[in-house]
């Protein structure tokens, strides 16, 4: 009977439409993305392949230095570390399309230098956020339950039939928990097996192995958040209001809960702990950079007292104003080092404070958890950084010497270089995680419950 | 009789306990963020002052060292904040705050602060123009929806049909009262607004902040009177108050949420960026100033010196470059130069165009959505869309050249005969500062006229068509 009223087929029709848009518009996003690391990896092979190869030539004399003259300089090898979209990113695309997805590495060249010249898409666009089906779950998906649930009694009470119901053996509460439970569970089942079909559809193949158990959890935090909302619903009902006072309630409920909170919430991180300025970084290393240049020649050859065991080779391969380069480089980045730690730490309190408030507001909550369940989050994206640091330090500790020599790698040498792959956030953990916050998103559930549960005990029918 | 409608309107609103909370709640809003916007903007114009002078002091106490190692080490440009971005920051933390300008390469502007700042999400930010463009319409709806719907529910529509008062007057009246709701809301917001950012400014910083502030002003205005406008049409077309609340809710989530979202896909997808690698790949190529010899750039800088090289050699009858009365090198790197600008003027353009023709996409949607417009207007006025961006990566493109130039000539001249010239420390003084104008408010304005007019559309029509509903409405359903 349900299923047979034109708003309520409206409602689940509207939520199917923005689930499959959603999934499709995620999921193109997702393809571009894995094309262009696929073009990435395959250069970087092909690099690889071609060094290592001329590297051998000039090793066995089937090659002469002047036909690779370039292949295994200590101060021009290069990789690139890789990260790939998400296992779930075309769910929620979250801060991936905003932060970069490729950092070279090589020992020449500024630490920042890793990450730079990604920033080319439209700032109006990234701004905007992207449709996707972390989006339709947060903002749409409550309002849907919530235009199907105002008025579970009070269109009863207004056409004048509750009093008529009640004088069944039912209750009030029992009246409104029945529609809302079944209505909001219609809205979540639809919402549920739309996003399921619609990501066999679209979802780029192949299927990253760790999918299947995030989906589930993704469709556990899905089934939570609507019920918190179904909870809301059943908060209004018990007021017994006027069903244009109900709607008026939830629709406001709604937008303190999922627009103003986190505005809120961002504008207190901002005041408690603002956003470090890159501004006293770069001076601060512009400055070191001074400092260091005009000690330049002092640095080589105070690096080579302190290292006796470098022999500079007979006919240098590396330009001697590299050696001085990658001295005063390493000079300016000892320099700004703390003003670098000061600057991950403030973020670090800043992401630990975001993190902590957003358990005030459901919404917060599920956003964070669906962009943790897709790949998406900040927290995947800096570790990614960290990880290309690191192996920048390894790189630079390797190719440190055979600079200042001024000597040619050998292909043992250049195929040793480490080039790892990211690792990949352990999906056991990324669950541990996300289960804290079905948890909590089912205890705000519960609150509004139970609050509900209270009202209704004063609930009457006579009452305006 | 209109007059008296609205009069009566204007009470029964301002009497009505949900308007005084929502009035309230949102006035404080508006006045927290506005605190915040300030206190954020005003910081990172200190901070930018200070970064600028302390980037001059660094390029100047450089050293003495060659003028191409001082190209090398290049300038720091930063972009200017505009005093109206502390009430609508736009898209500032999705632009790089800074460009490093540098010998041989035109860069992108870097570090974005949203890159530096926890995950806030991309839907809400507690700014004033957030608070107008998200929050406020929702305002208006809770406050007219009941308009002409609810006189016709309680049936007080025929009554005073019965009294003489046609039915386009009485709509006259109610939208009289809606815009007077919103002027006396909105304009003393906008007066404080600008004797705020008045007082907090320091001259040298205006920029013309009253004017564009006024022109985010008049757009807000008309967006909130399209919706004042839209609540009427669908109050009067509709059976009841619920049927209203209900449609115009959909309508203000379609309008202010999901439409920008969609259109923002669709110019992606109907003008795509190209990717990182795509952009780069093409300067590398050199498309726009293709080499004969391919797409190698090493082949290509090979041809441009030898085509240099026997071009001087035939000018000056000399058998070897060491034999000009200038230092080569610095004219090859010069040349170098010129050759690359039309590359990276070729490759930038056409990535700016594509935001461009992206933002025309957006506009043209700005049919089924004021927001979008007034959107745009608004971070075109606060000099925080991509618009500002591309004013200021030109600006400073112009000034890399120039002071690249200027090294190239110096080394070129006192470099003359000598193999390794190092200049004195003193040289960088005479090297021109970096000084940004940021475009005038009519230019901007010249270039939104297309979102105002849509903005006054959607200020006009509903209202006319709701007079035209009103003509034809039935005083009872």
């Amino acid at each position: 009977m349900l299923l047979r009223e034109r708003s309520i087929a409206l409602v689940l029709l509207l939520a199917l439409t923005a689930v499959f848009y959603a999934t499709w518009s995620g999921s193109s996003w997702k393809t571009r993305q894995i094309a262009e690391l696929e073009a990435a990896r395959g250069e970087l092979n092909a690099a690889f392949i071609s060094e290592s190869t001329q590297l051998a030539g000039l090793e066995s004399g089937q090659l002469a230095l002047g036909d690779a003259a370039a292949a295994g300089l200590p101060n021009t090898v290069k990789t690139s570390l890789l990260l790939p979209p998400g296992p779930l990113a075309e769910l929620a695309v979250g801060s991936a399309d905003l932060r970069p997805a490729k950092a070279d590495i090589a020992a020449v060249g500024r630490a920042d230098d890793m990450f730079r010249f990604y920033q080319v898409d439209n700032p109006t666009l990234l701004a905007l956020g992207r449709f996707d089906l972390a989006f339709v779950v947060v903002y749409l998906v409550p309002l849907l339950i919530l235009g199907m649930t105002y008025s579970v009694l009070s269109a009863d009470k207004e056409s004048g039939s509750l009093a008529l119901l009640l004088a069944q053996p039912l209750t009030a509460s029992q009246v409104a928990w029945a529609r809302i439970t079944l209505r909001t569970l219609l809205v979540a089942g639809t919402v549920i097996a739309g996003s399921l079909t619609a990501w066999l559809i679209f979802a780029p193949q192949p299927v990253s192995p760790e999918a299947g158990a995030r989906l589930l959890a993704w469709m556990g935090l899905t089934a939570a958040y609507c019920g918190f909302w179904g909870a809301l619903a059943g908060l209004a009902a018990a007021r017994n209001r006027s069903s244009e006072n109900s709607a008026l309630t939830l629709l406001l409920g709604w937008a303190v809960i999922a627009l103003l909170l986190p505005a809120v919430i961002g504008i207190t991180v901002q005041t408690i702990s603002p956003t470090p300025s890159r501004l006293d970084y770069v001076t601060a290393a512009r400055a070191a950079e001074n400092a260091a240049n005009a000690q330049g020649r002092e640095l080589l050859q105070g690096y080579l007292l302190d290292h006796p065991e470098i022999e500079a080779a007979e006919r240098s391969a590396v330009a001697p104003f590299i050696k001085t380069f990658i001295l005063v480089q390493q000079r300016v980045e000892a320099a700004v080092a703390p003003v670098a730690a000061r600057f991950d730490a403030r973020l670090e309190a800043q992401q630990r404070i975001s993190g902590a408030l957003a358990w005030l507001s459901p919404a917060s909550l599920v956003q964070s958890a669906l962009a943790e369940l897709a790949g998406s989050s900040l927290t995947r994206q800096r570790r990614f950084e960290a990880e290309a640091r690191a192996l920048r330090r390894g790189w630079l500790k390797a190719l440190e010497a055979p600079i200042i020599e001024g000597r040619r790698l050998t292909k043992a040498e250049f195929t040793a270089l480490p080039r790892p792959e990211f690792v990949e956030v352990d999906t056991a953990r990324v669950l541990q995680s996300v289960g804290g916050a079905i948890l909590m998103v089912i205890v705000y559930a519960g609150l509004a419950v139970l609050l509900a549960r209270r009202r209704f005990r004063r609930f009457s029918v006579a009452a305006t | 009789m209109i007059g008296v409608v609205a009069r009566k309107e204007f009470t029964e609103i301002v009497r009505d306990g949900r308007f005084r909370w929502l009035a309230a709640a949102c006035v404080l809003l508006i006045g927290v963020a506005a605190v915040s916007g300030l206190q954020v903007t005003l910081d990172q114009l200190r901070d930018r002052n200070a970064a600028t002078a302390s980037e001059r002091d660094n390029f100047v106490e450089q050293g003495a060292k060659n003028p191409h190692a001082a190209a090398h080490f290049g300038q720091y440009a930063f972009r200017p904040v505009l005093l109206p971005a502390a009430l609508d920051p736009g898209v500032i933390p999705y632009m790089g705050s800074m460009i490093w300008l540098e010998a041989h390469r035109m860069n992108l502007p870097e570090f974005r602060p949203a890159e530096d700042s926890a995950d806030f999400g991309r839907t809400a930010q507690l700014s004033v123009a957030w608070i107008l463009q998200f929050i406020a319409p929702l305002f208006v709806i809770v406050v007219t929806f009941a308009a002409v719907a609810g006189e016709r529910e309680r049936g007080t529509l025929a009554l005073a049909m019965s009294q003489g008062l046609s039915p386009g007057g009485m709509l006259l009246g109610k939208a009289v009262a809606a815009v007077g709701v919103l002027l006396a809301m909105l304009v003393p917001l906008i007066l404080l607004s600008i004797l705020v950012v008045a007082l907090a400014a320091p001259a040298a910083e205006e920029h013309g902040a009253a004017g564009r502030l006024a022109w985010m002003g008049v757009g807000y205005l008309l967006y909130l009177v399209s919706f004042a406008g839209l609540s009427l049409l669908v109050s009067t077309l509709a059976r009841n108050r619920r049927n209203a609340f209900f449609a115009l809710t959909a309508i203000w989530l379609l309008v202010t949420v999901a439409i920008p979202r969609i259109a923002g896909d669709l110019a992606a997808a109907a003008y795509p960026t190209p990717t990182p690698t795509e952009f780069w790949a093409g300067i590398r190529r050199g498309d726009g100033n293709r080499s004969e010899l391919g797409d190698n750039p090493q082949l290509r800088v090979a041809e441009i010196r030898a085509r240099l090289t026997s071009e001087l050699l035939d000018e000056y009858q000399v058998d070897s470059v060491d034999q000009l009365p200038f230092n080569f090198t610095a004219l090859f790197l010069q040349r170098l130069e010129e050759e690359d600008a039309p590359i990276f003027d070729y490759n930038f353009d056409q990535l700016w165009d594509t935001y461009e023709r992206q933002r025309h996409l957006q506009q043209l949607t700005s049919v089924l959505s004021p927001a979008i417009a007034v959107r745009q207007l608004s971070m075109a006025m606060a000099g925080a869309d991509p618009y500002a961006q591309r004013h200021f990566s030109v600006a400073a493109e112009q000034h890399r050249r120039a002071f690249v130039s200027q090294l190239n000539t110096i080394q070129a001249v006192e470099g003359a005969g000598k193999r390794f010239y190092v200049a004195a420390g003193e040289t960088w003084r005479d090297i021109r500062a970096f000084d940004y104008e940021p475009p005038a408010t009519s230019d901007v304005l010249s270039r939104h006229l297309g979102d105002l007019a849509l903005l006054l559309v959607w200020a006009l029509a509903p209202f006319s068509l709701a007079l035209l509903a009103a003509q034809r409405a039935r005083p009872v359903r």
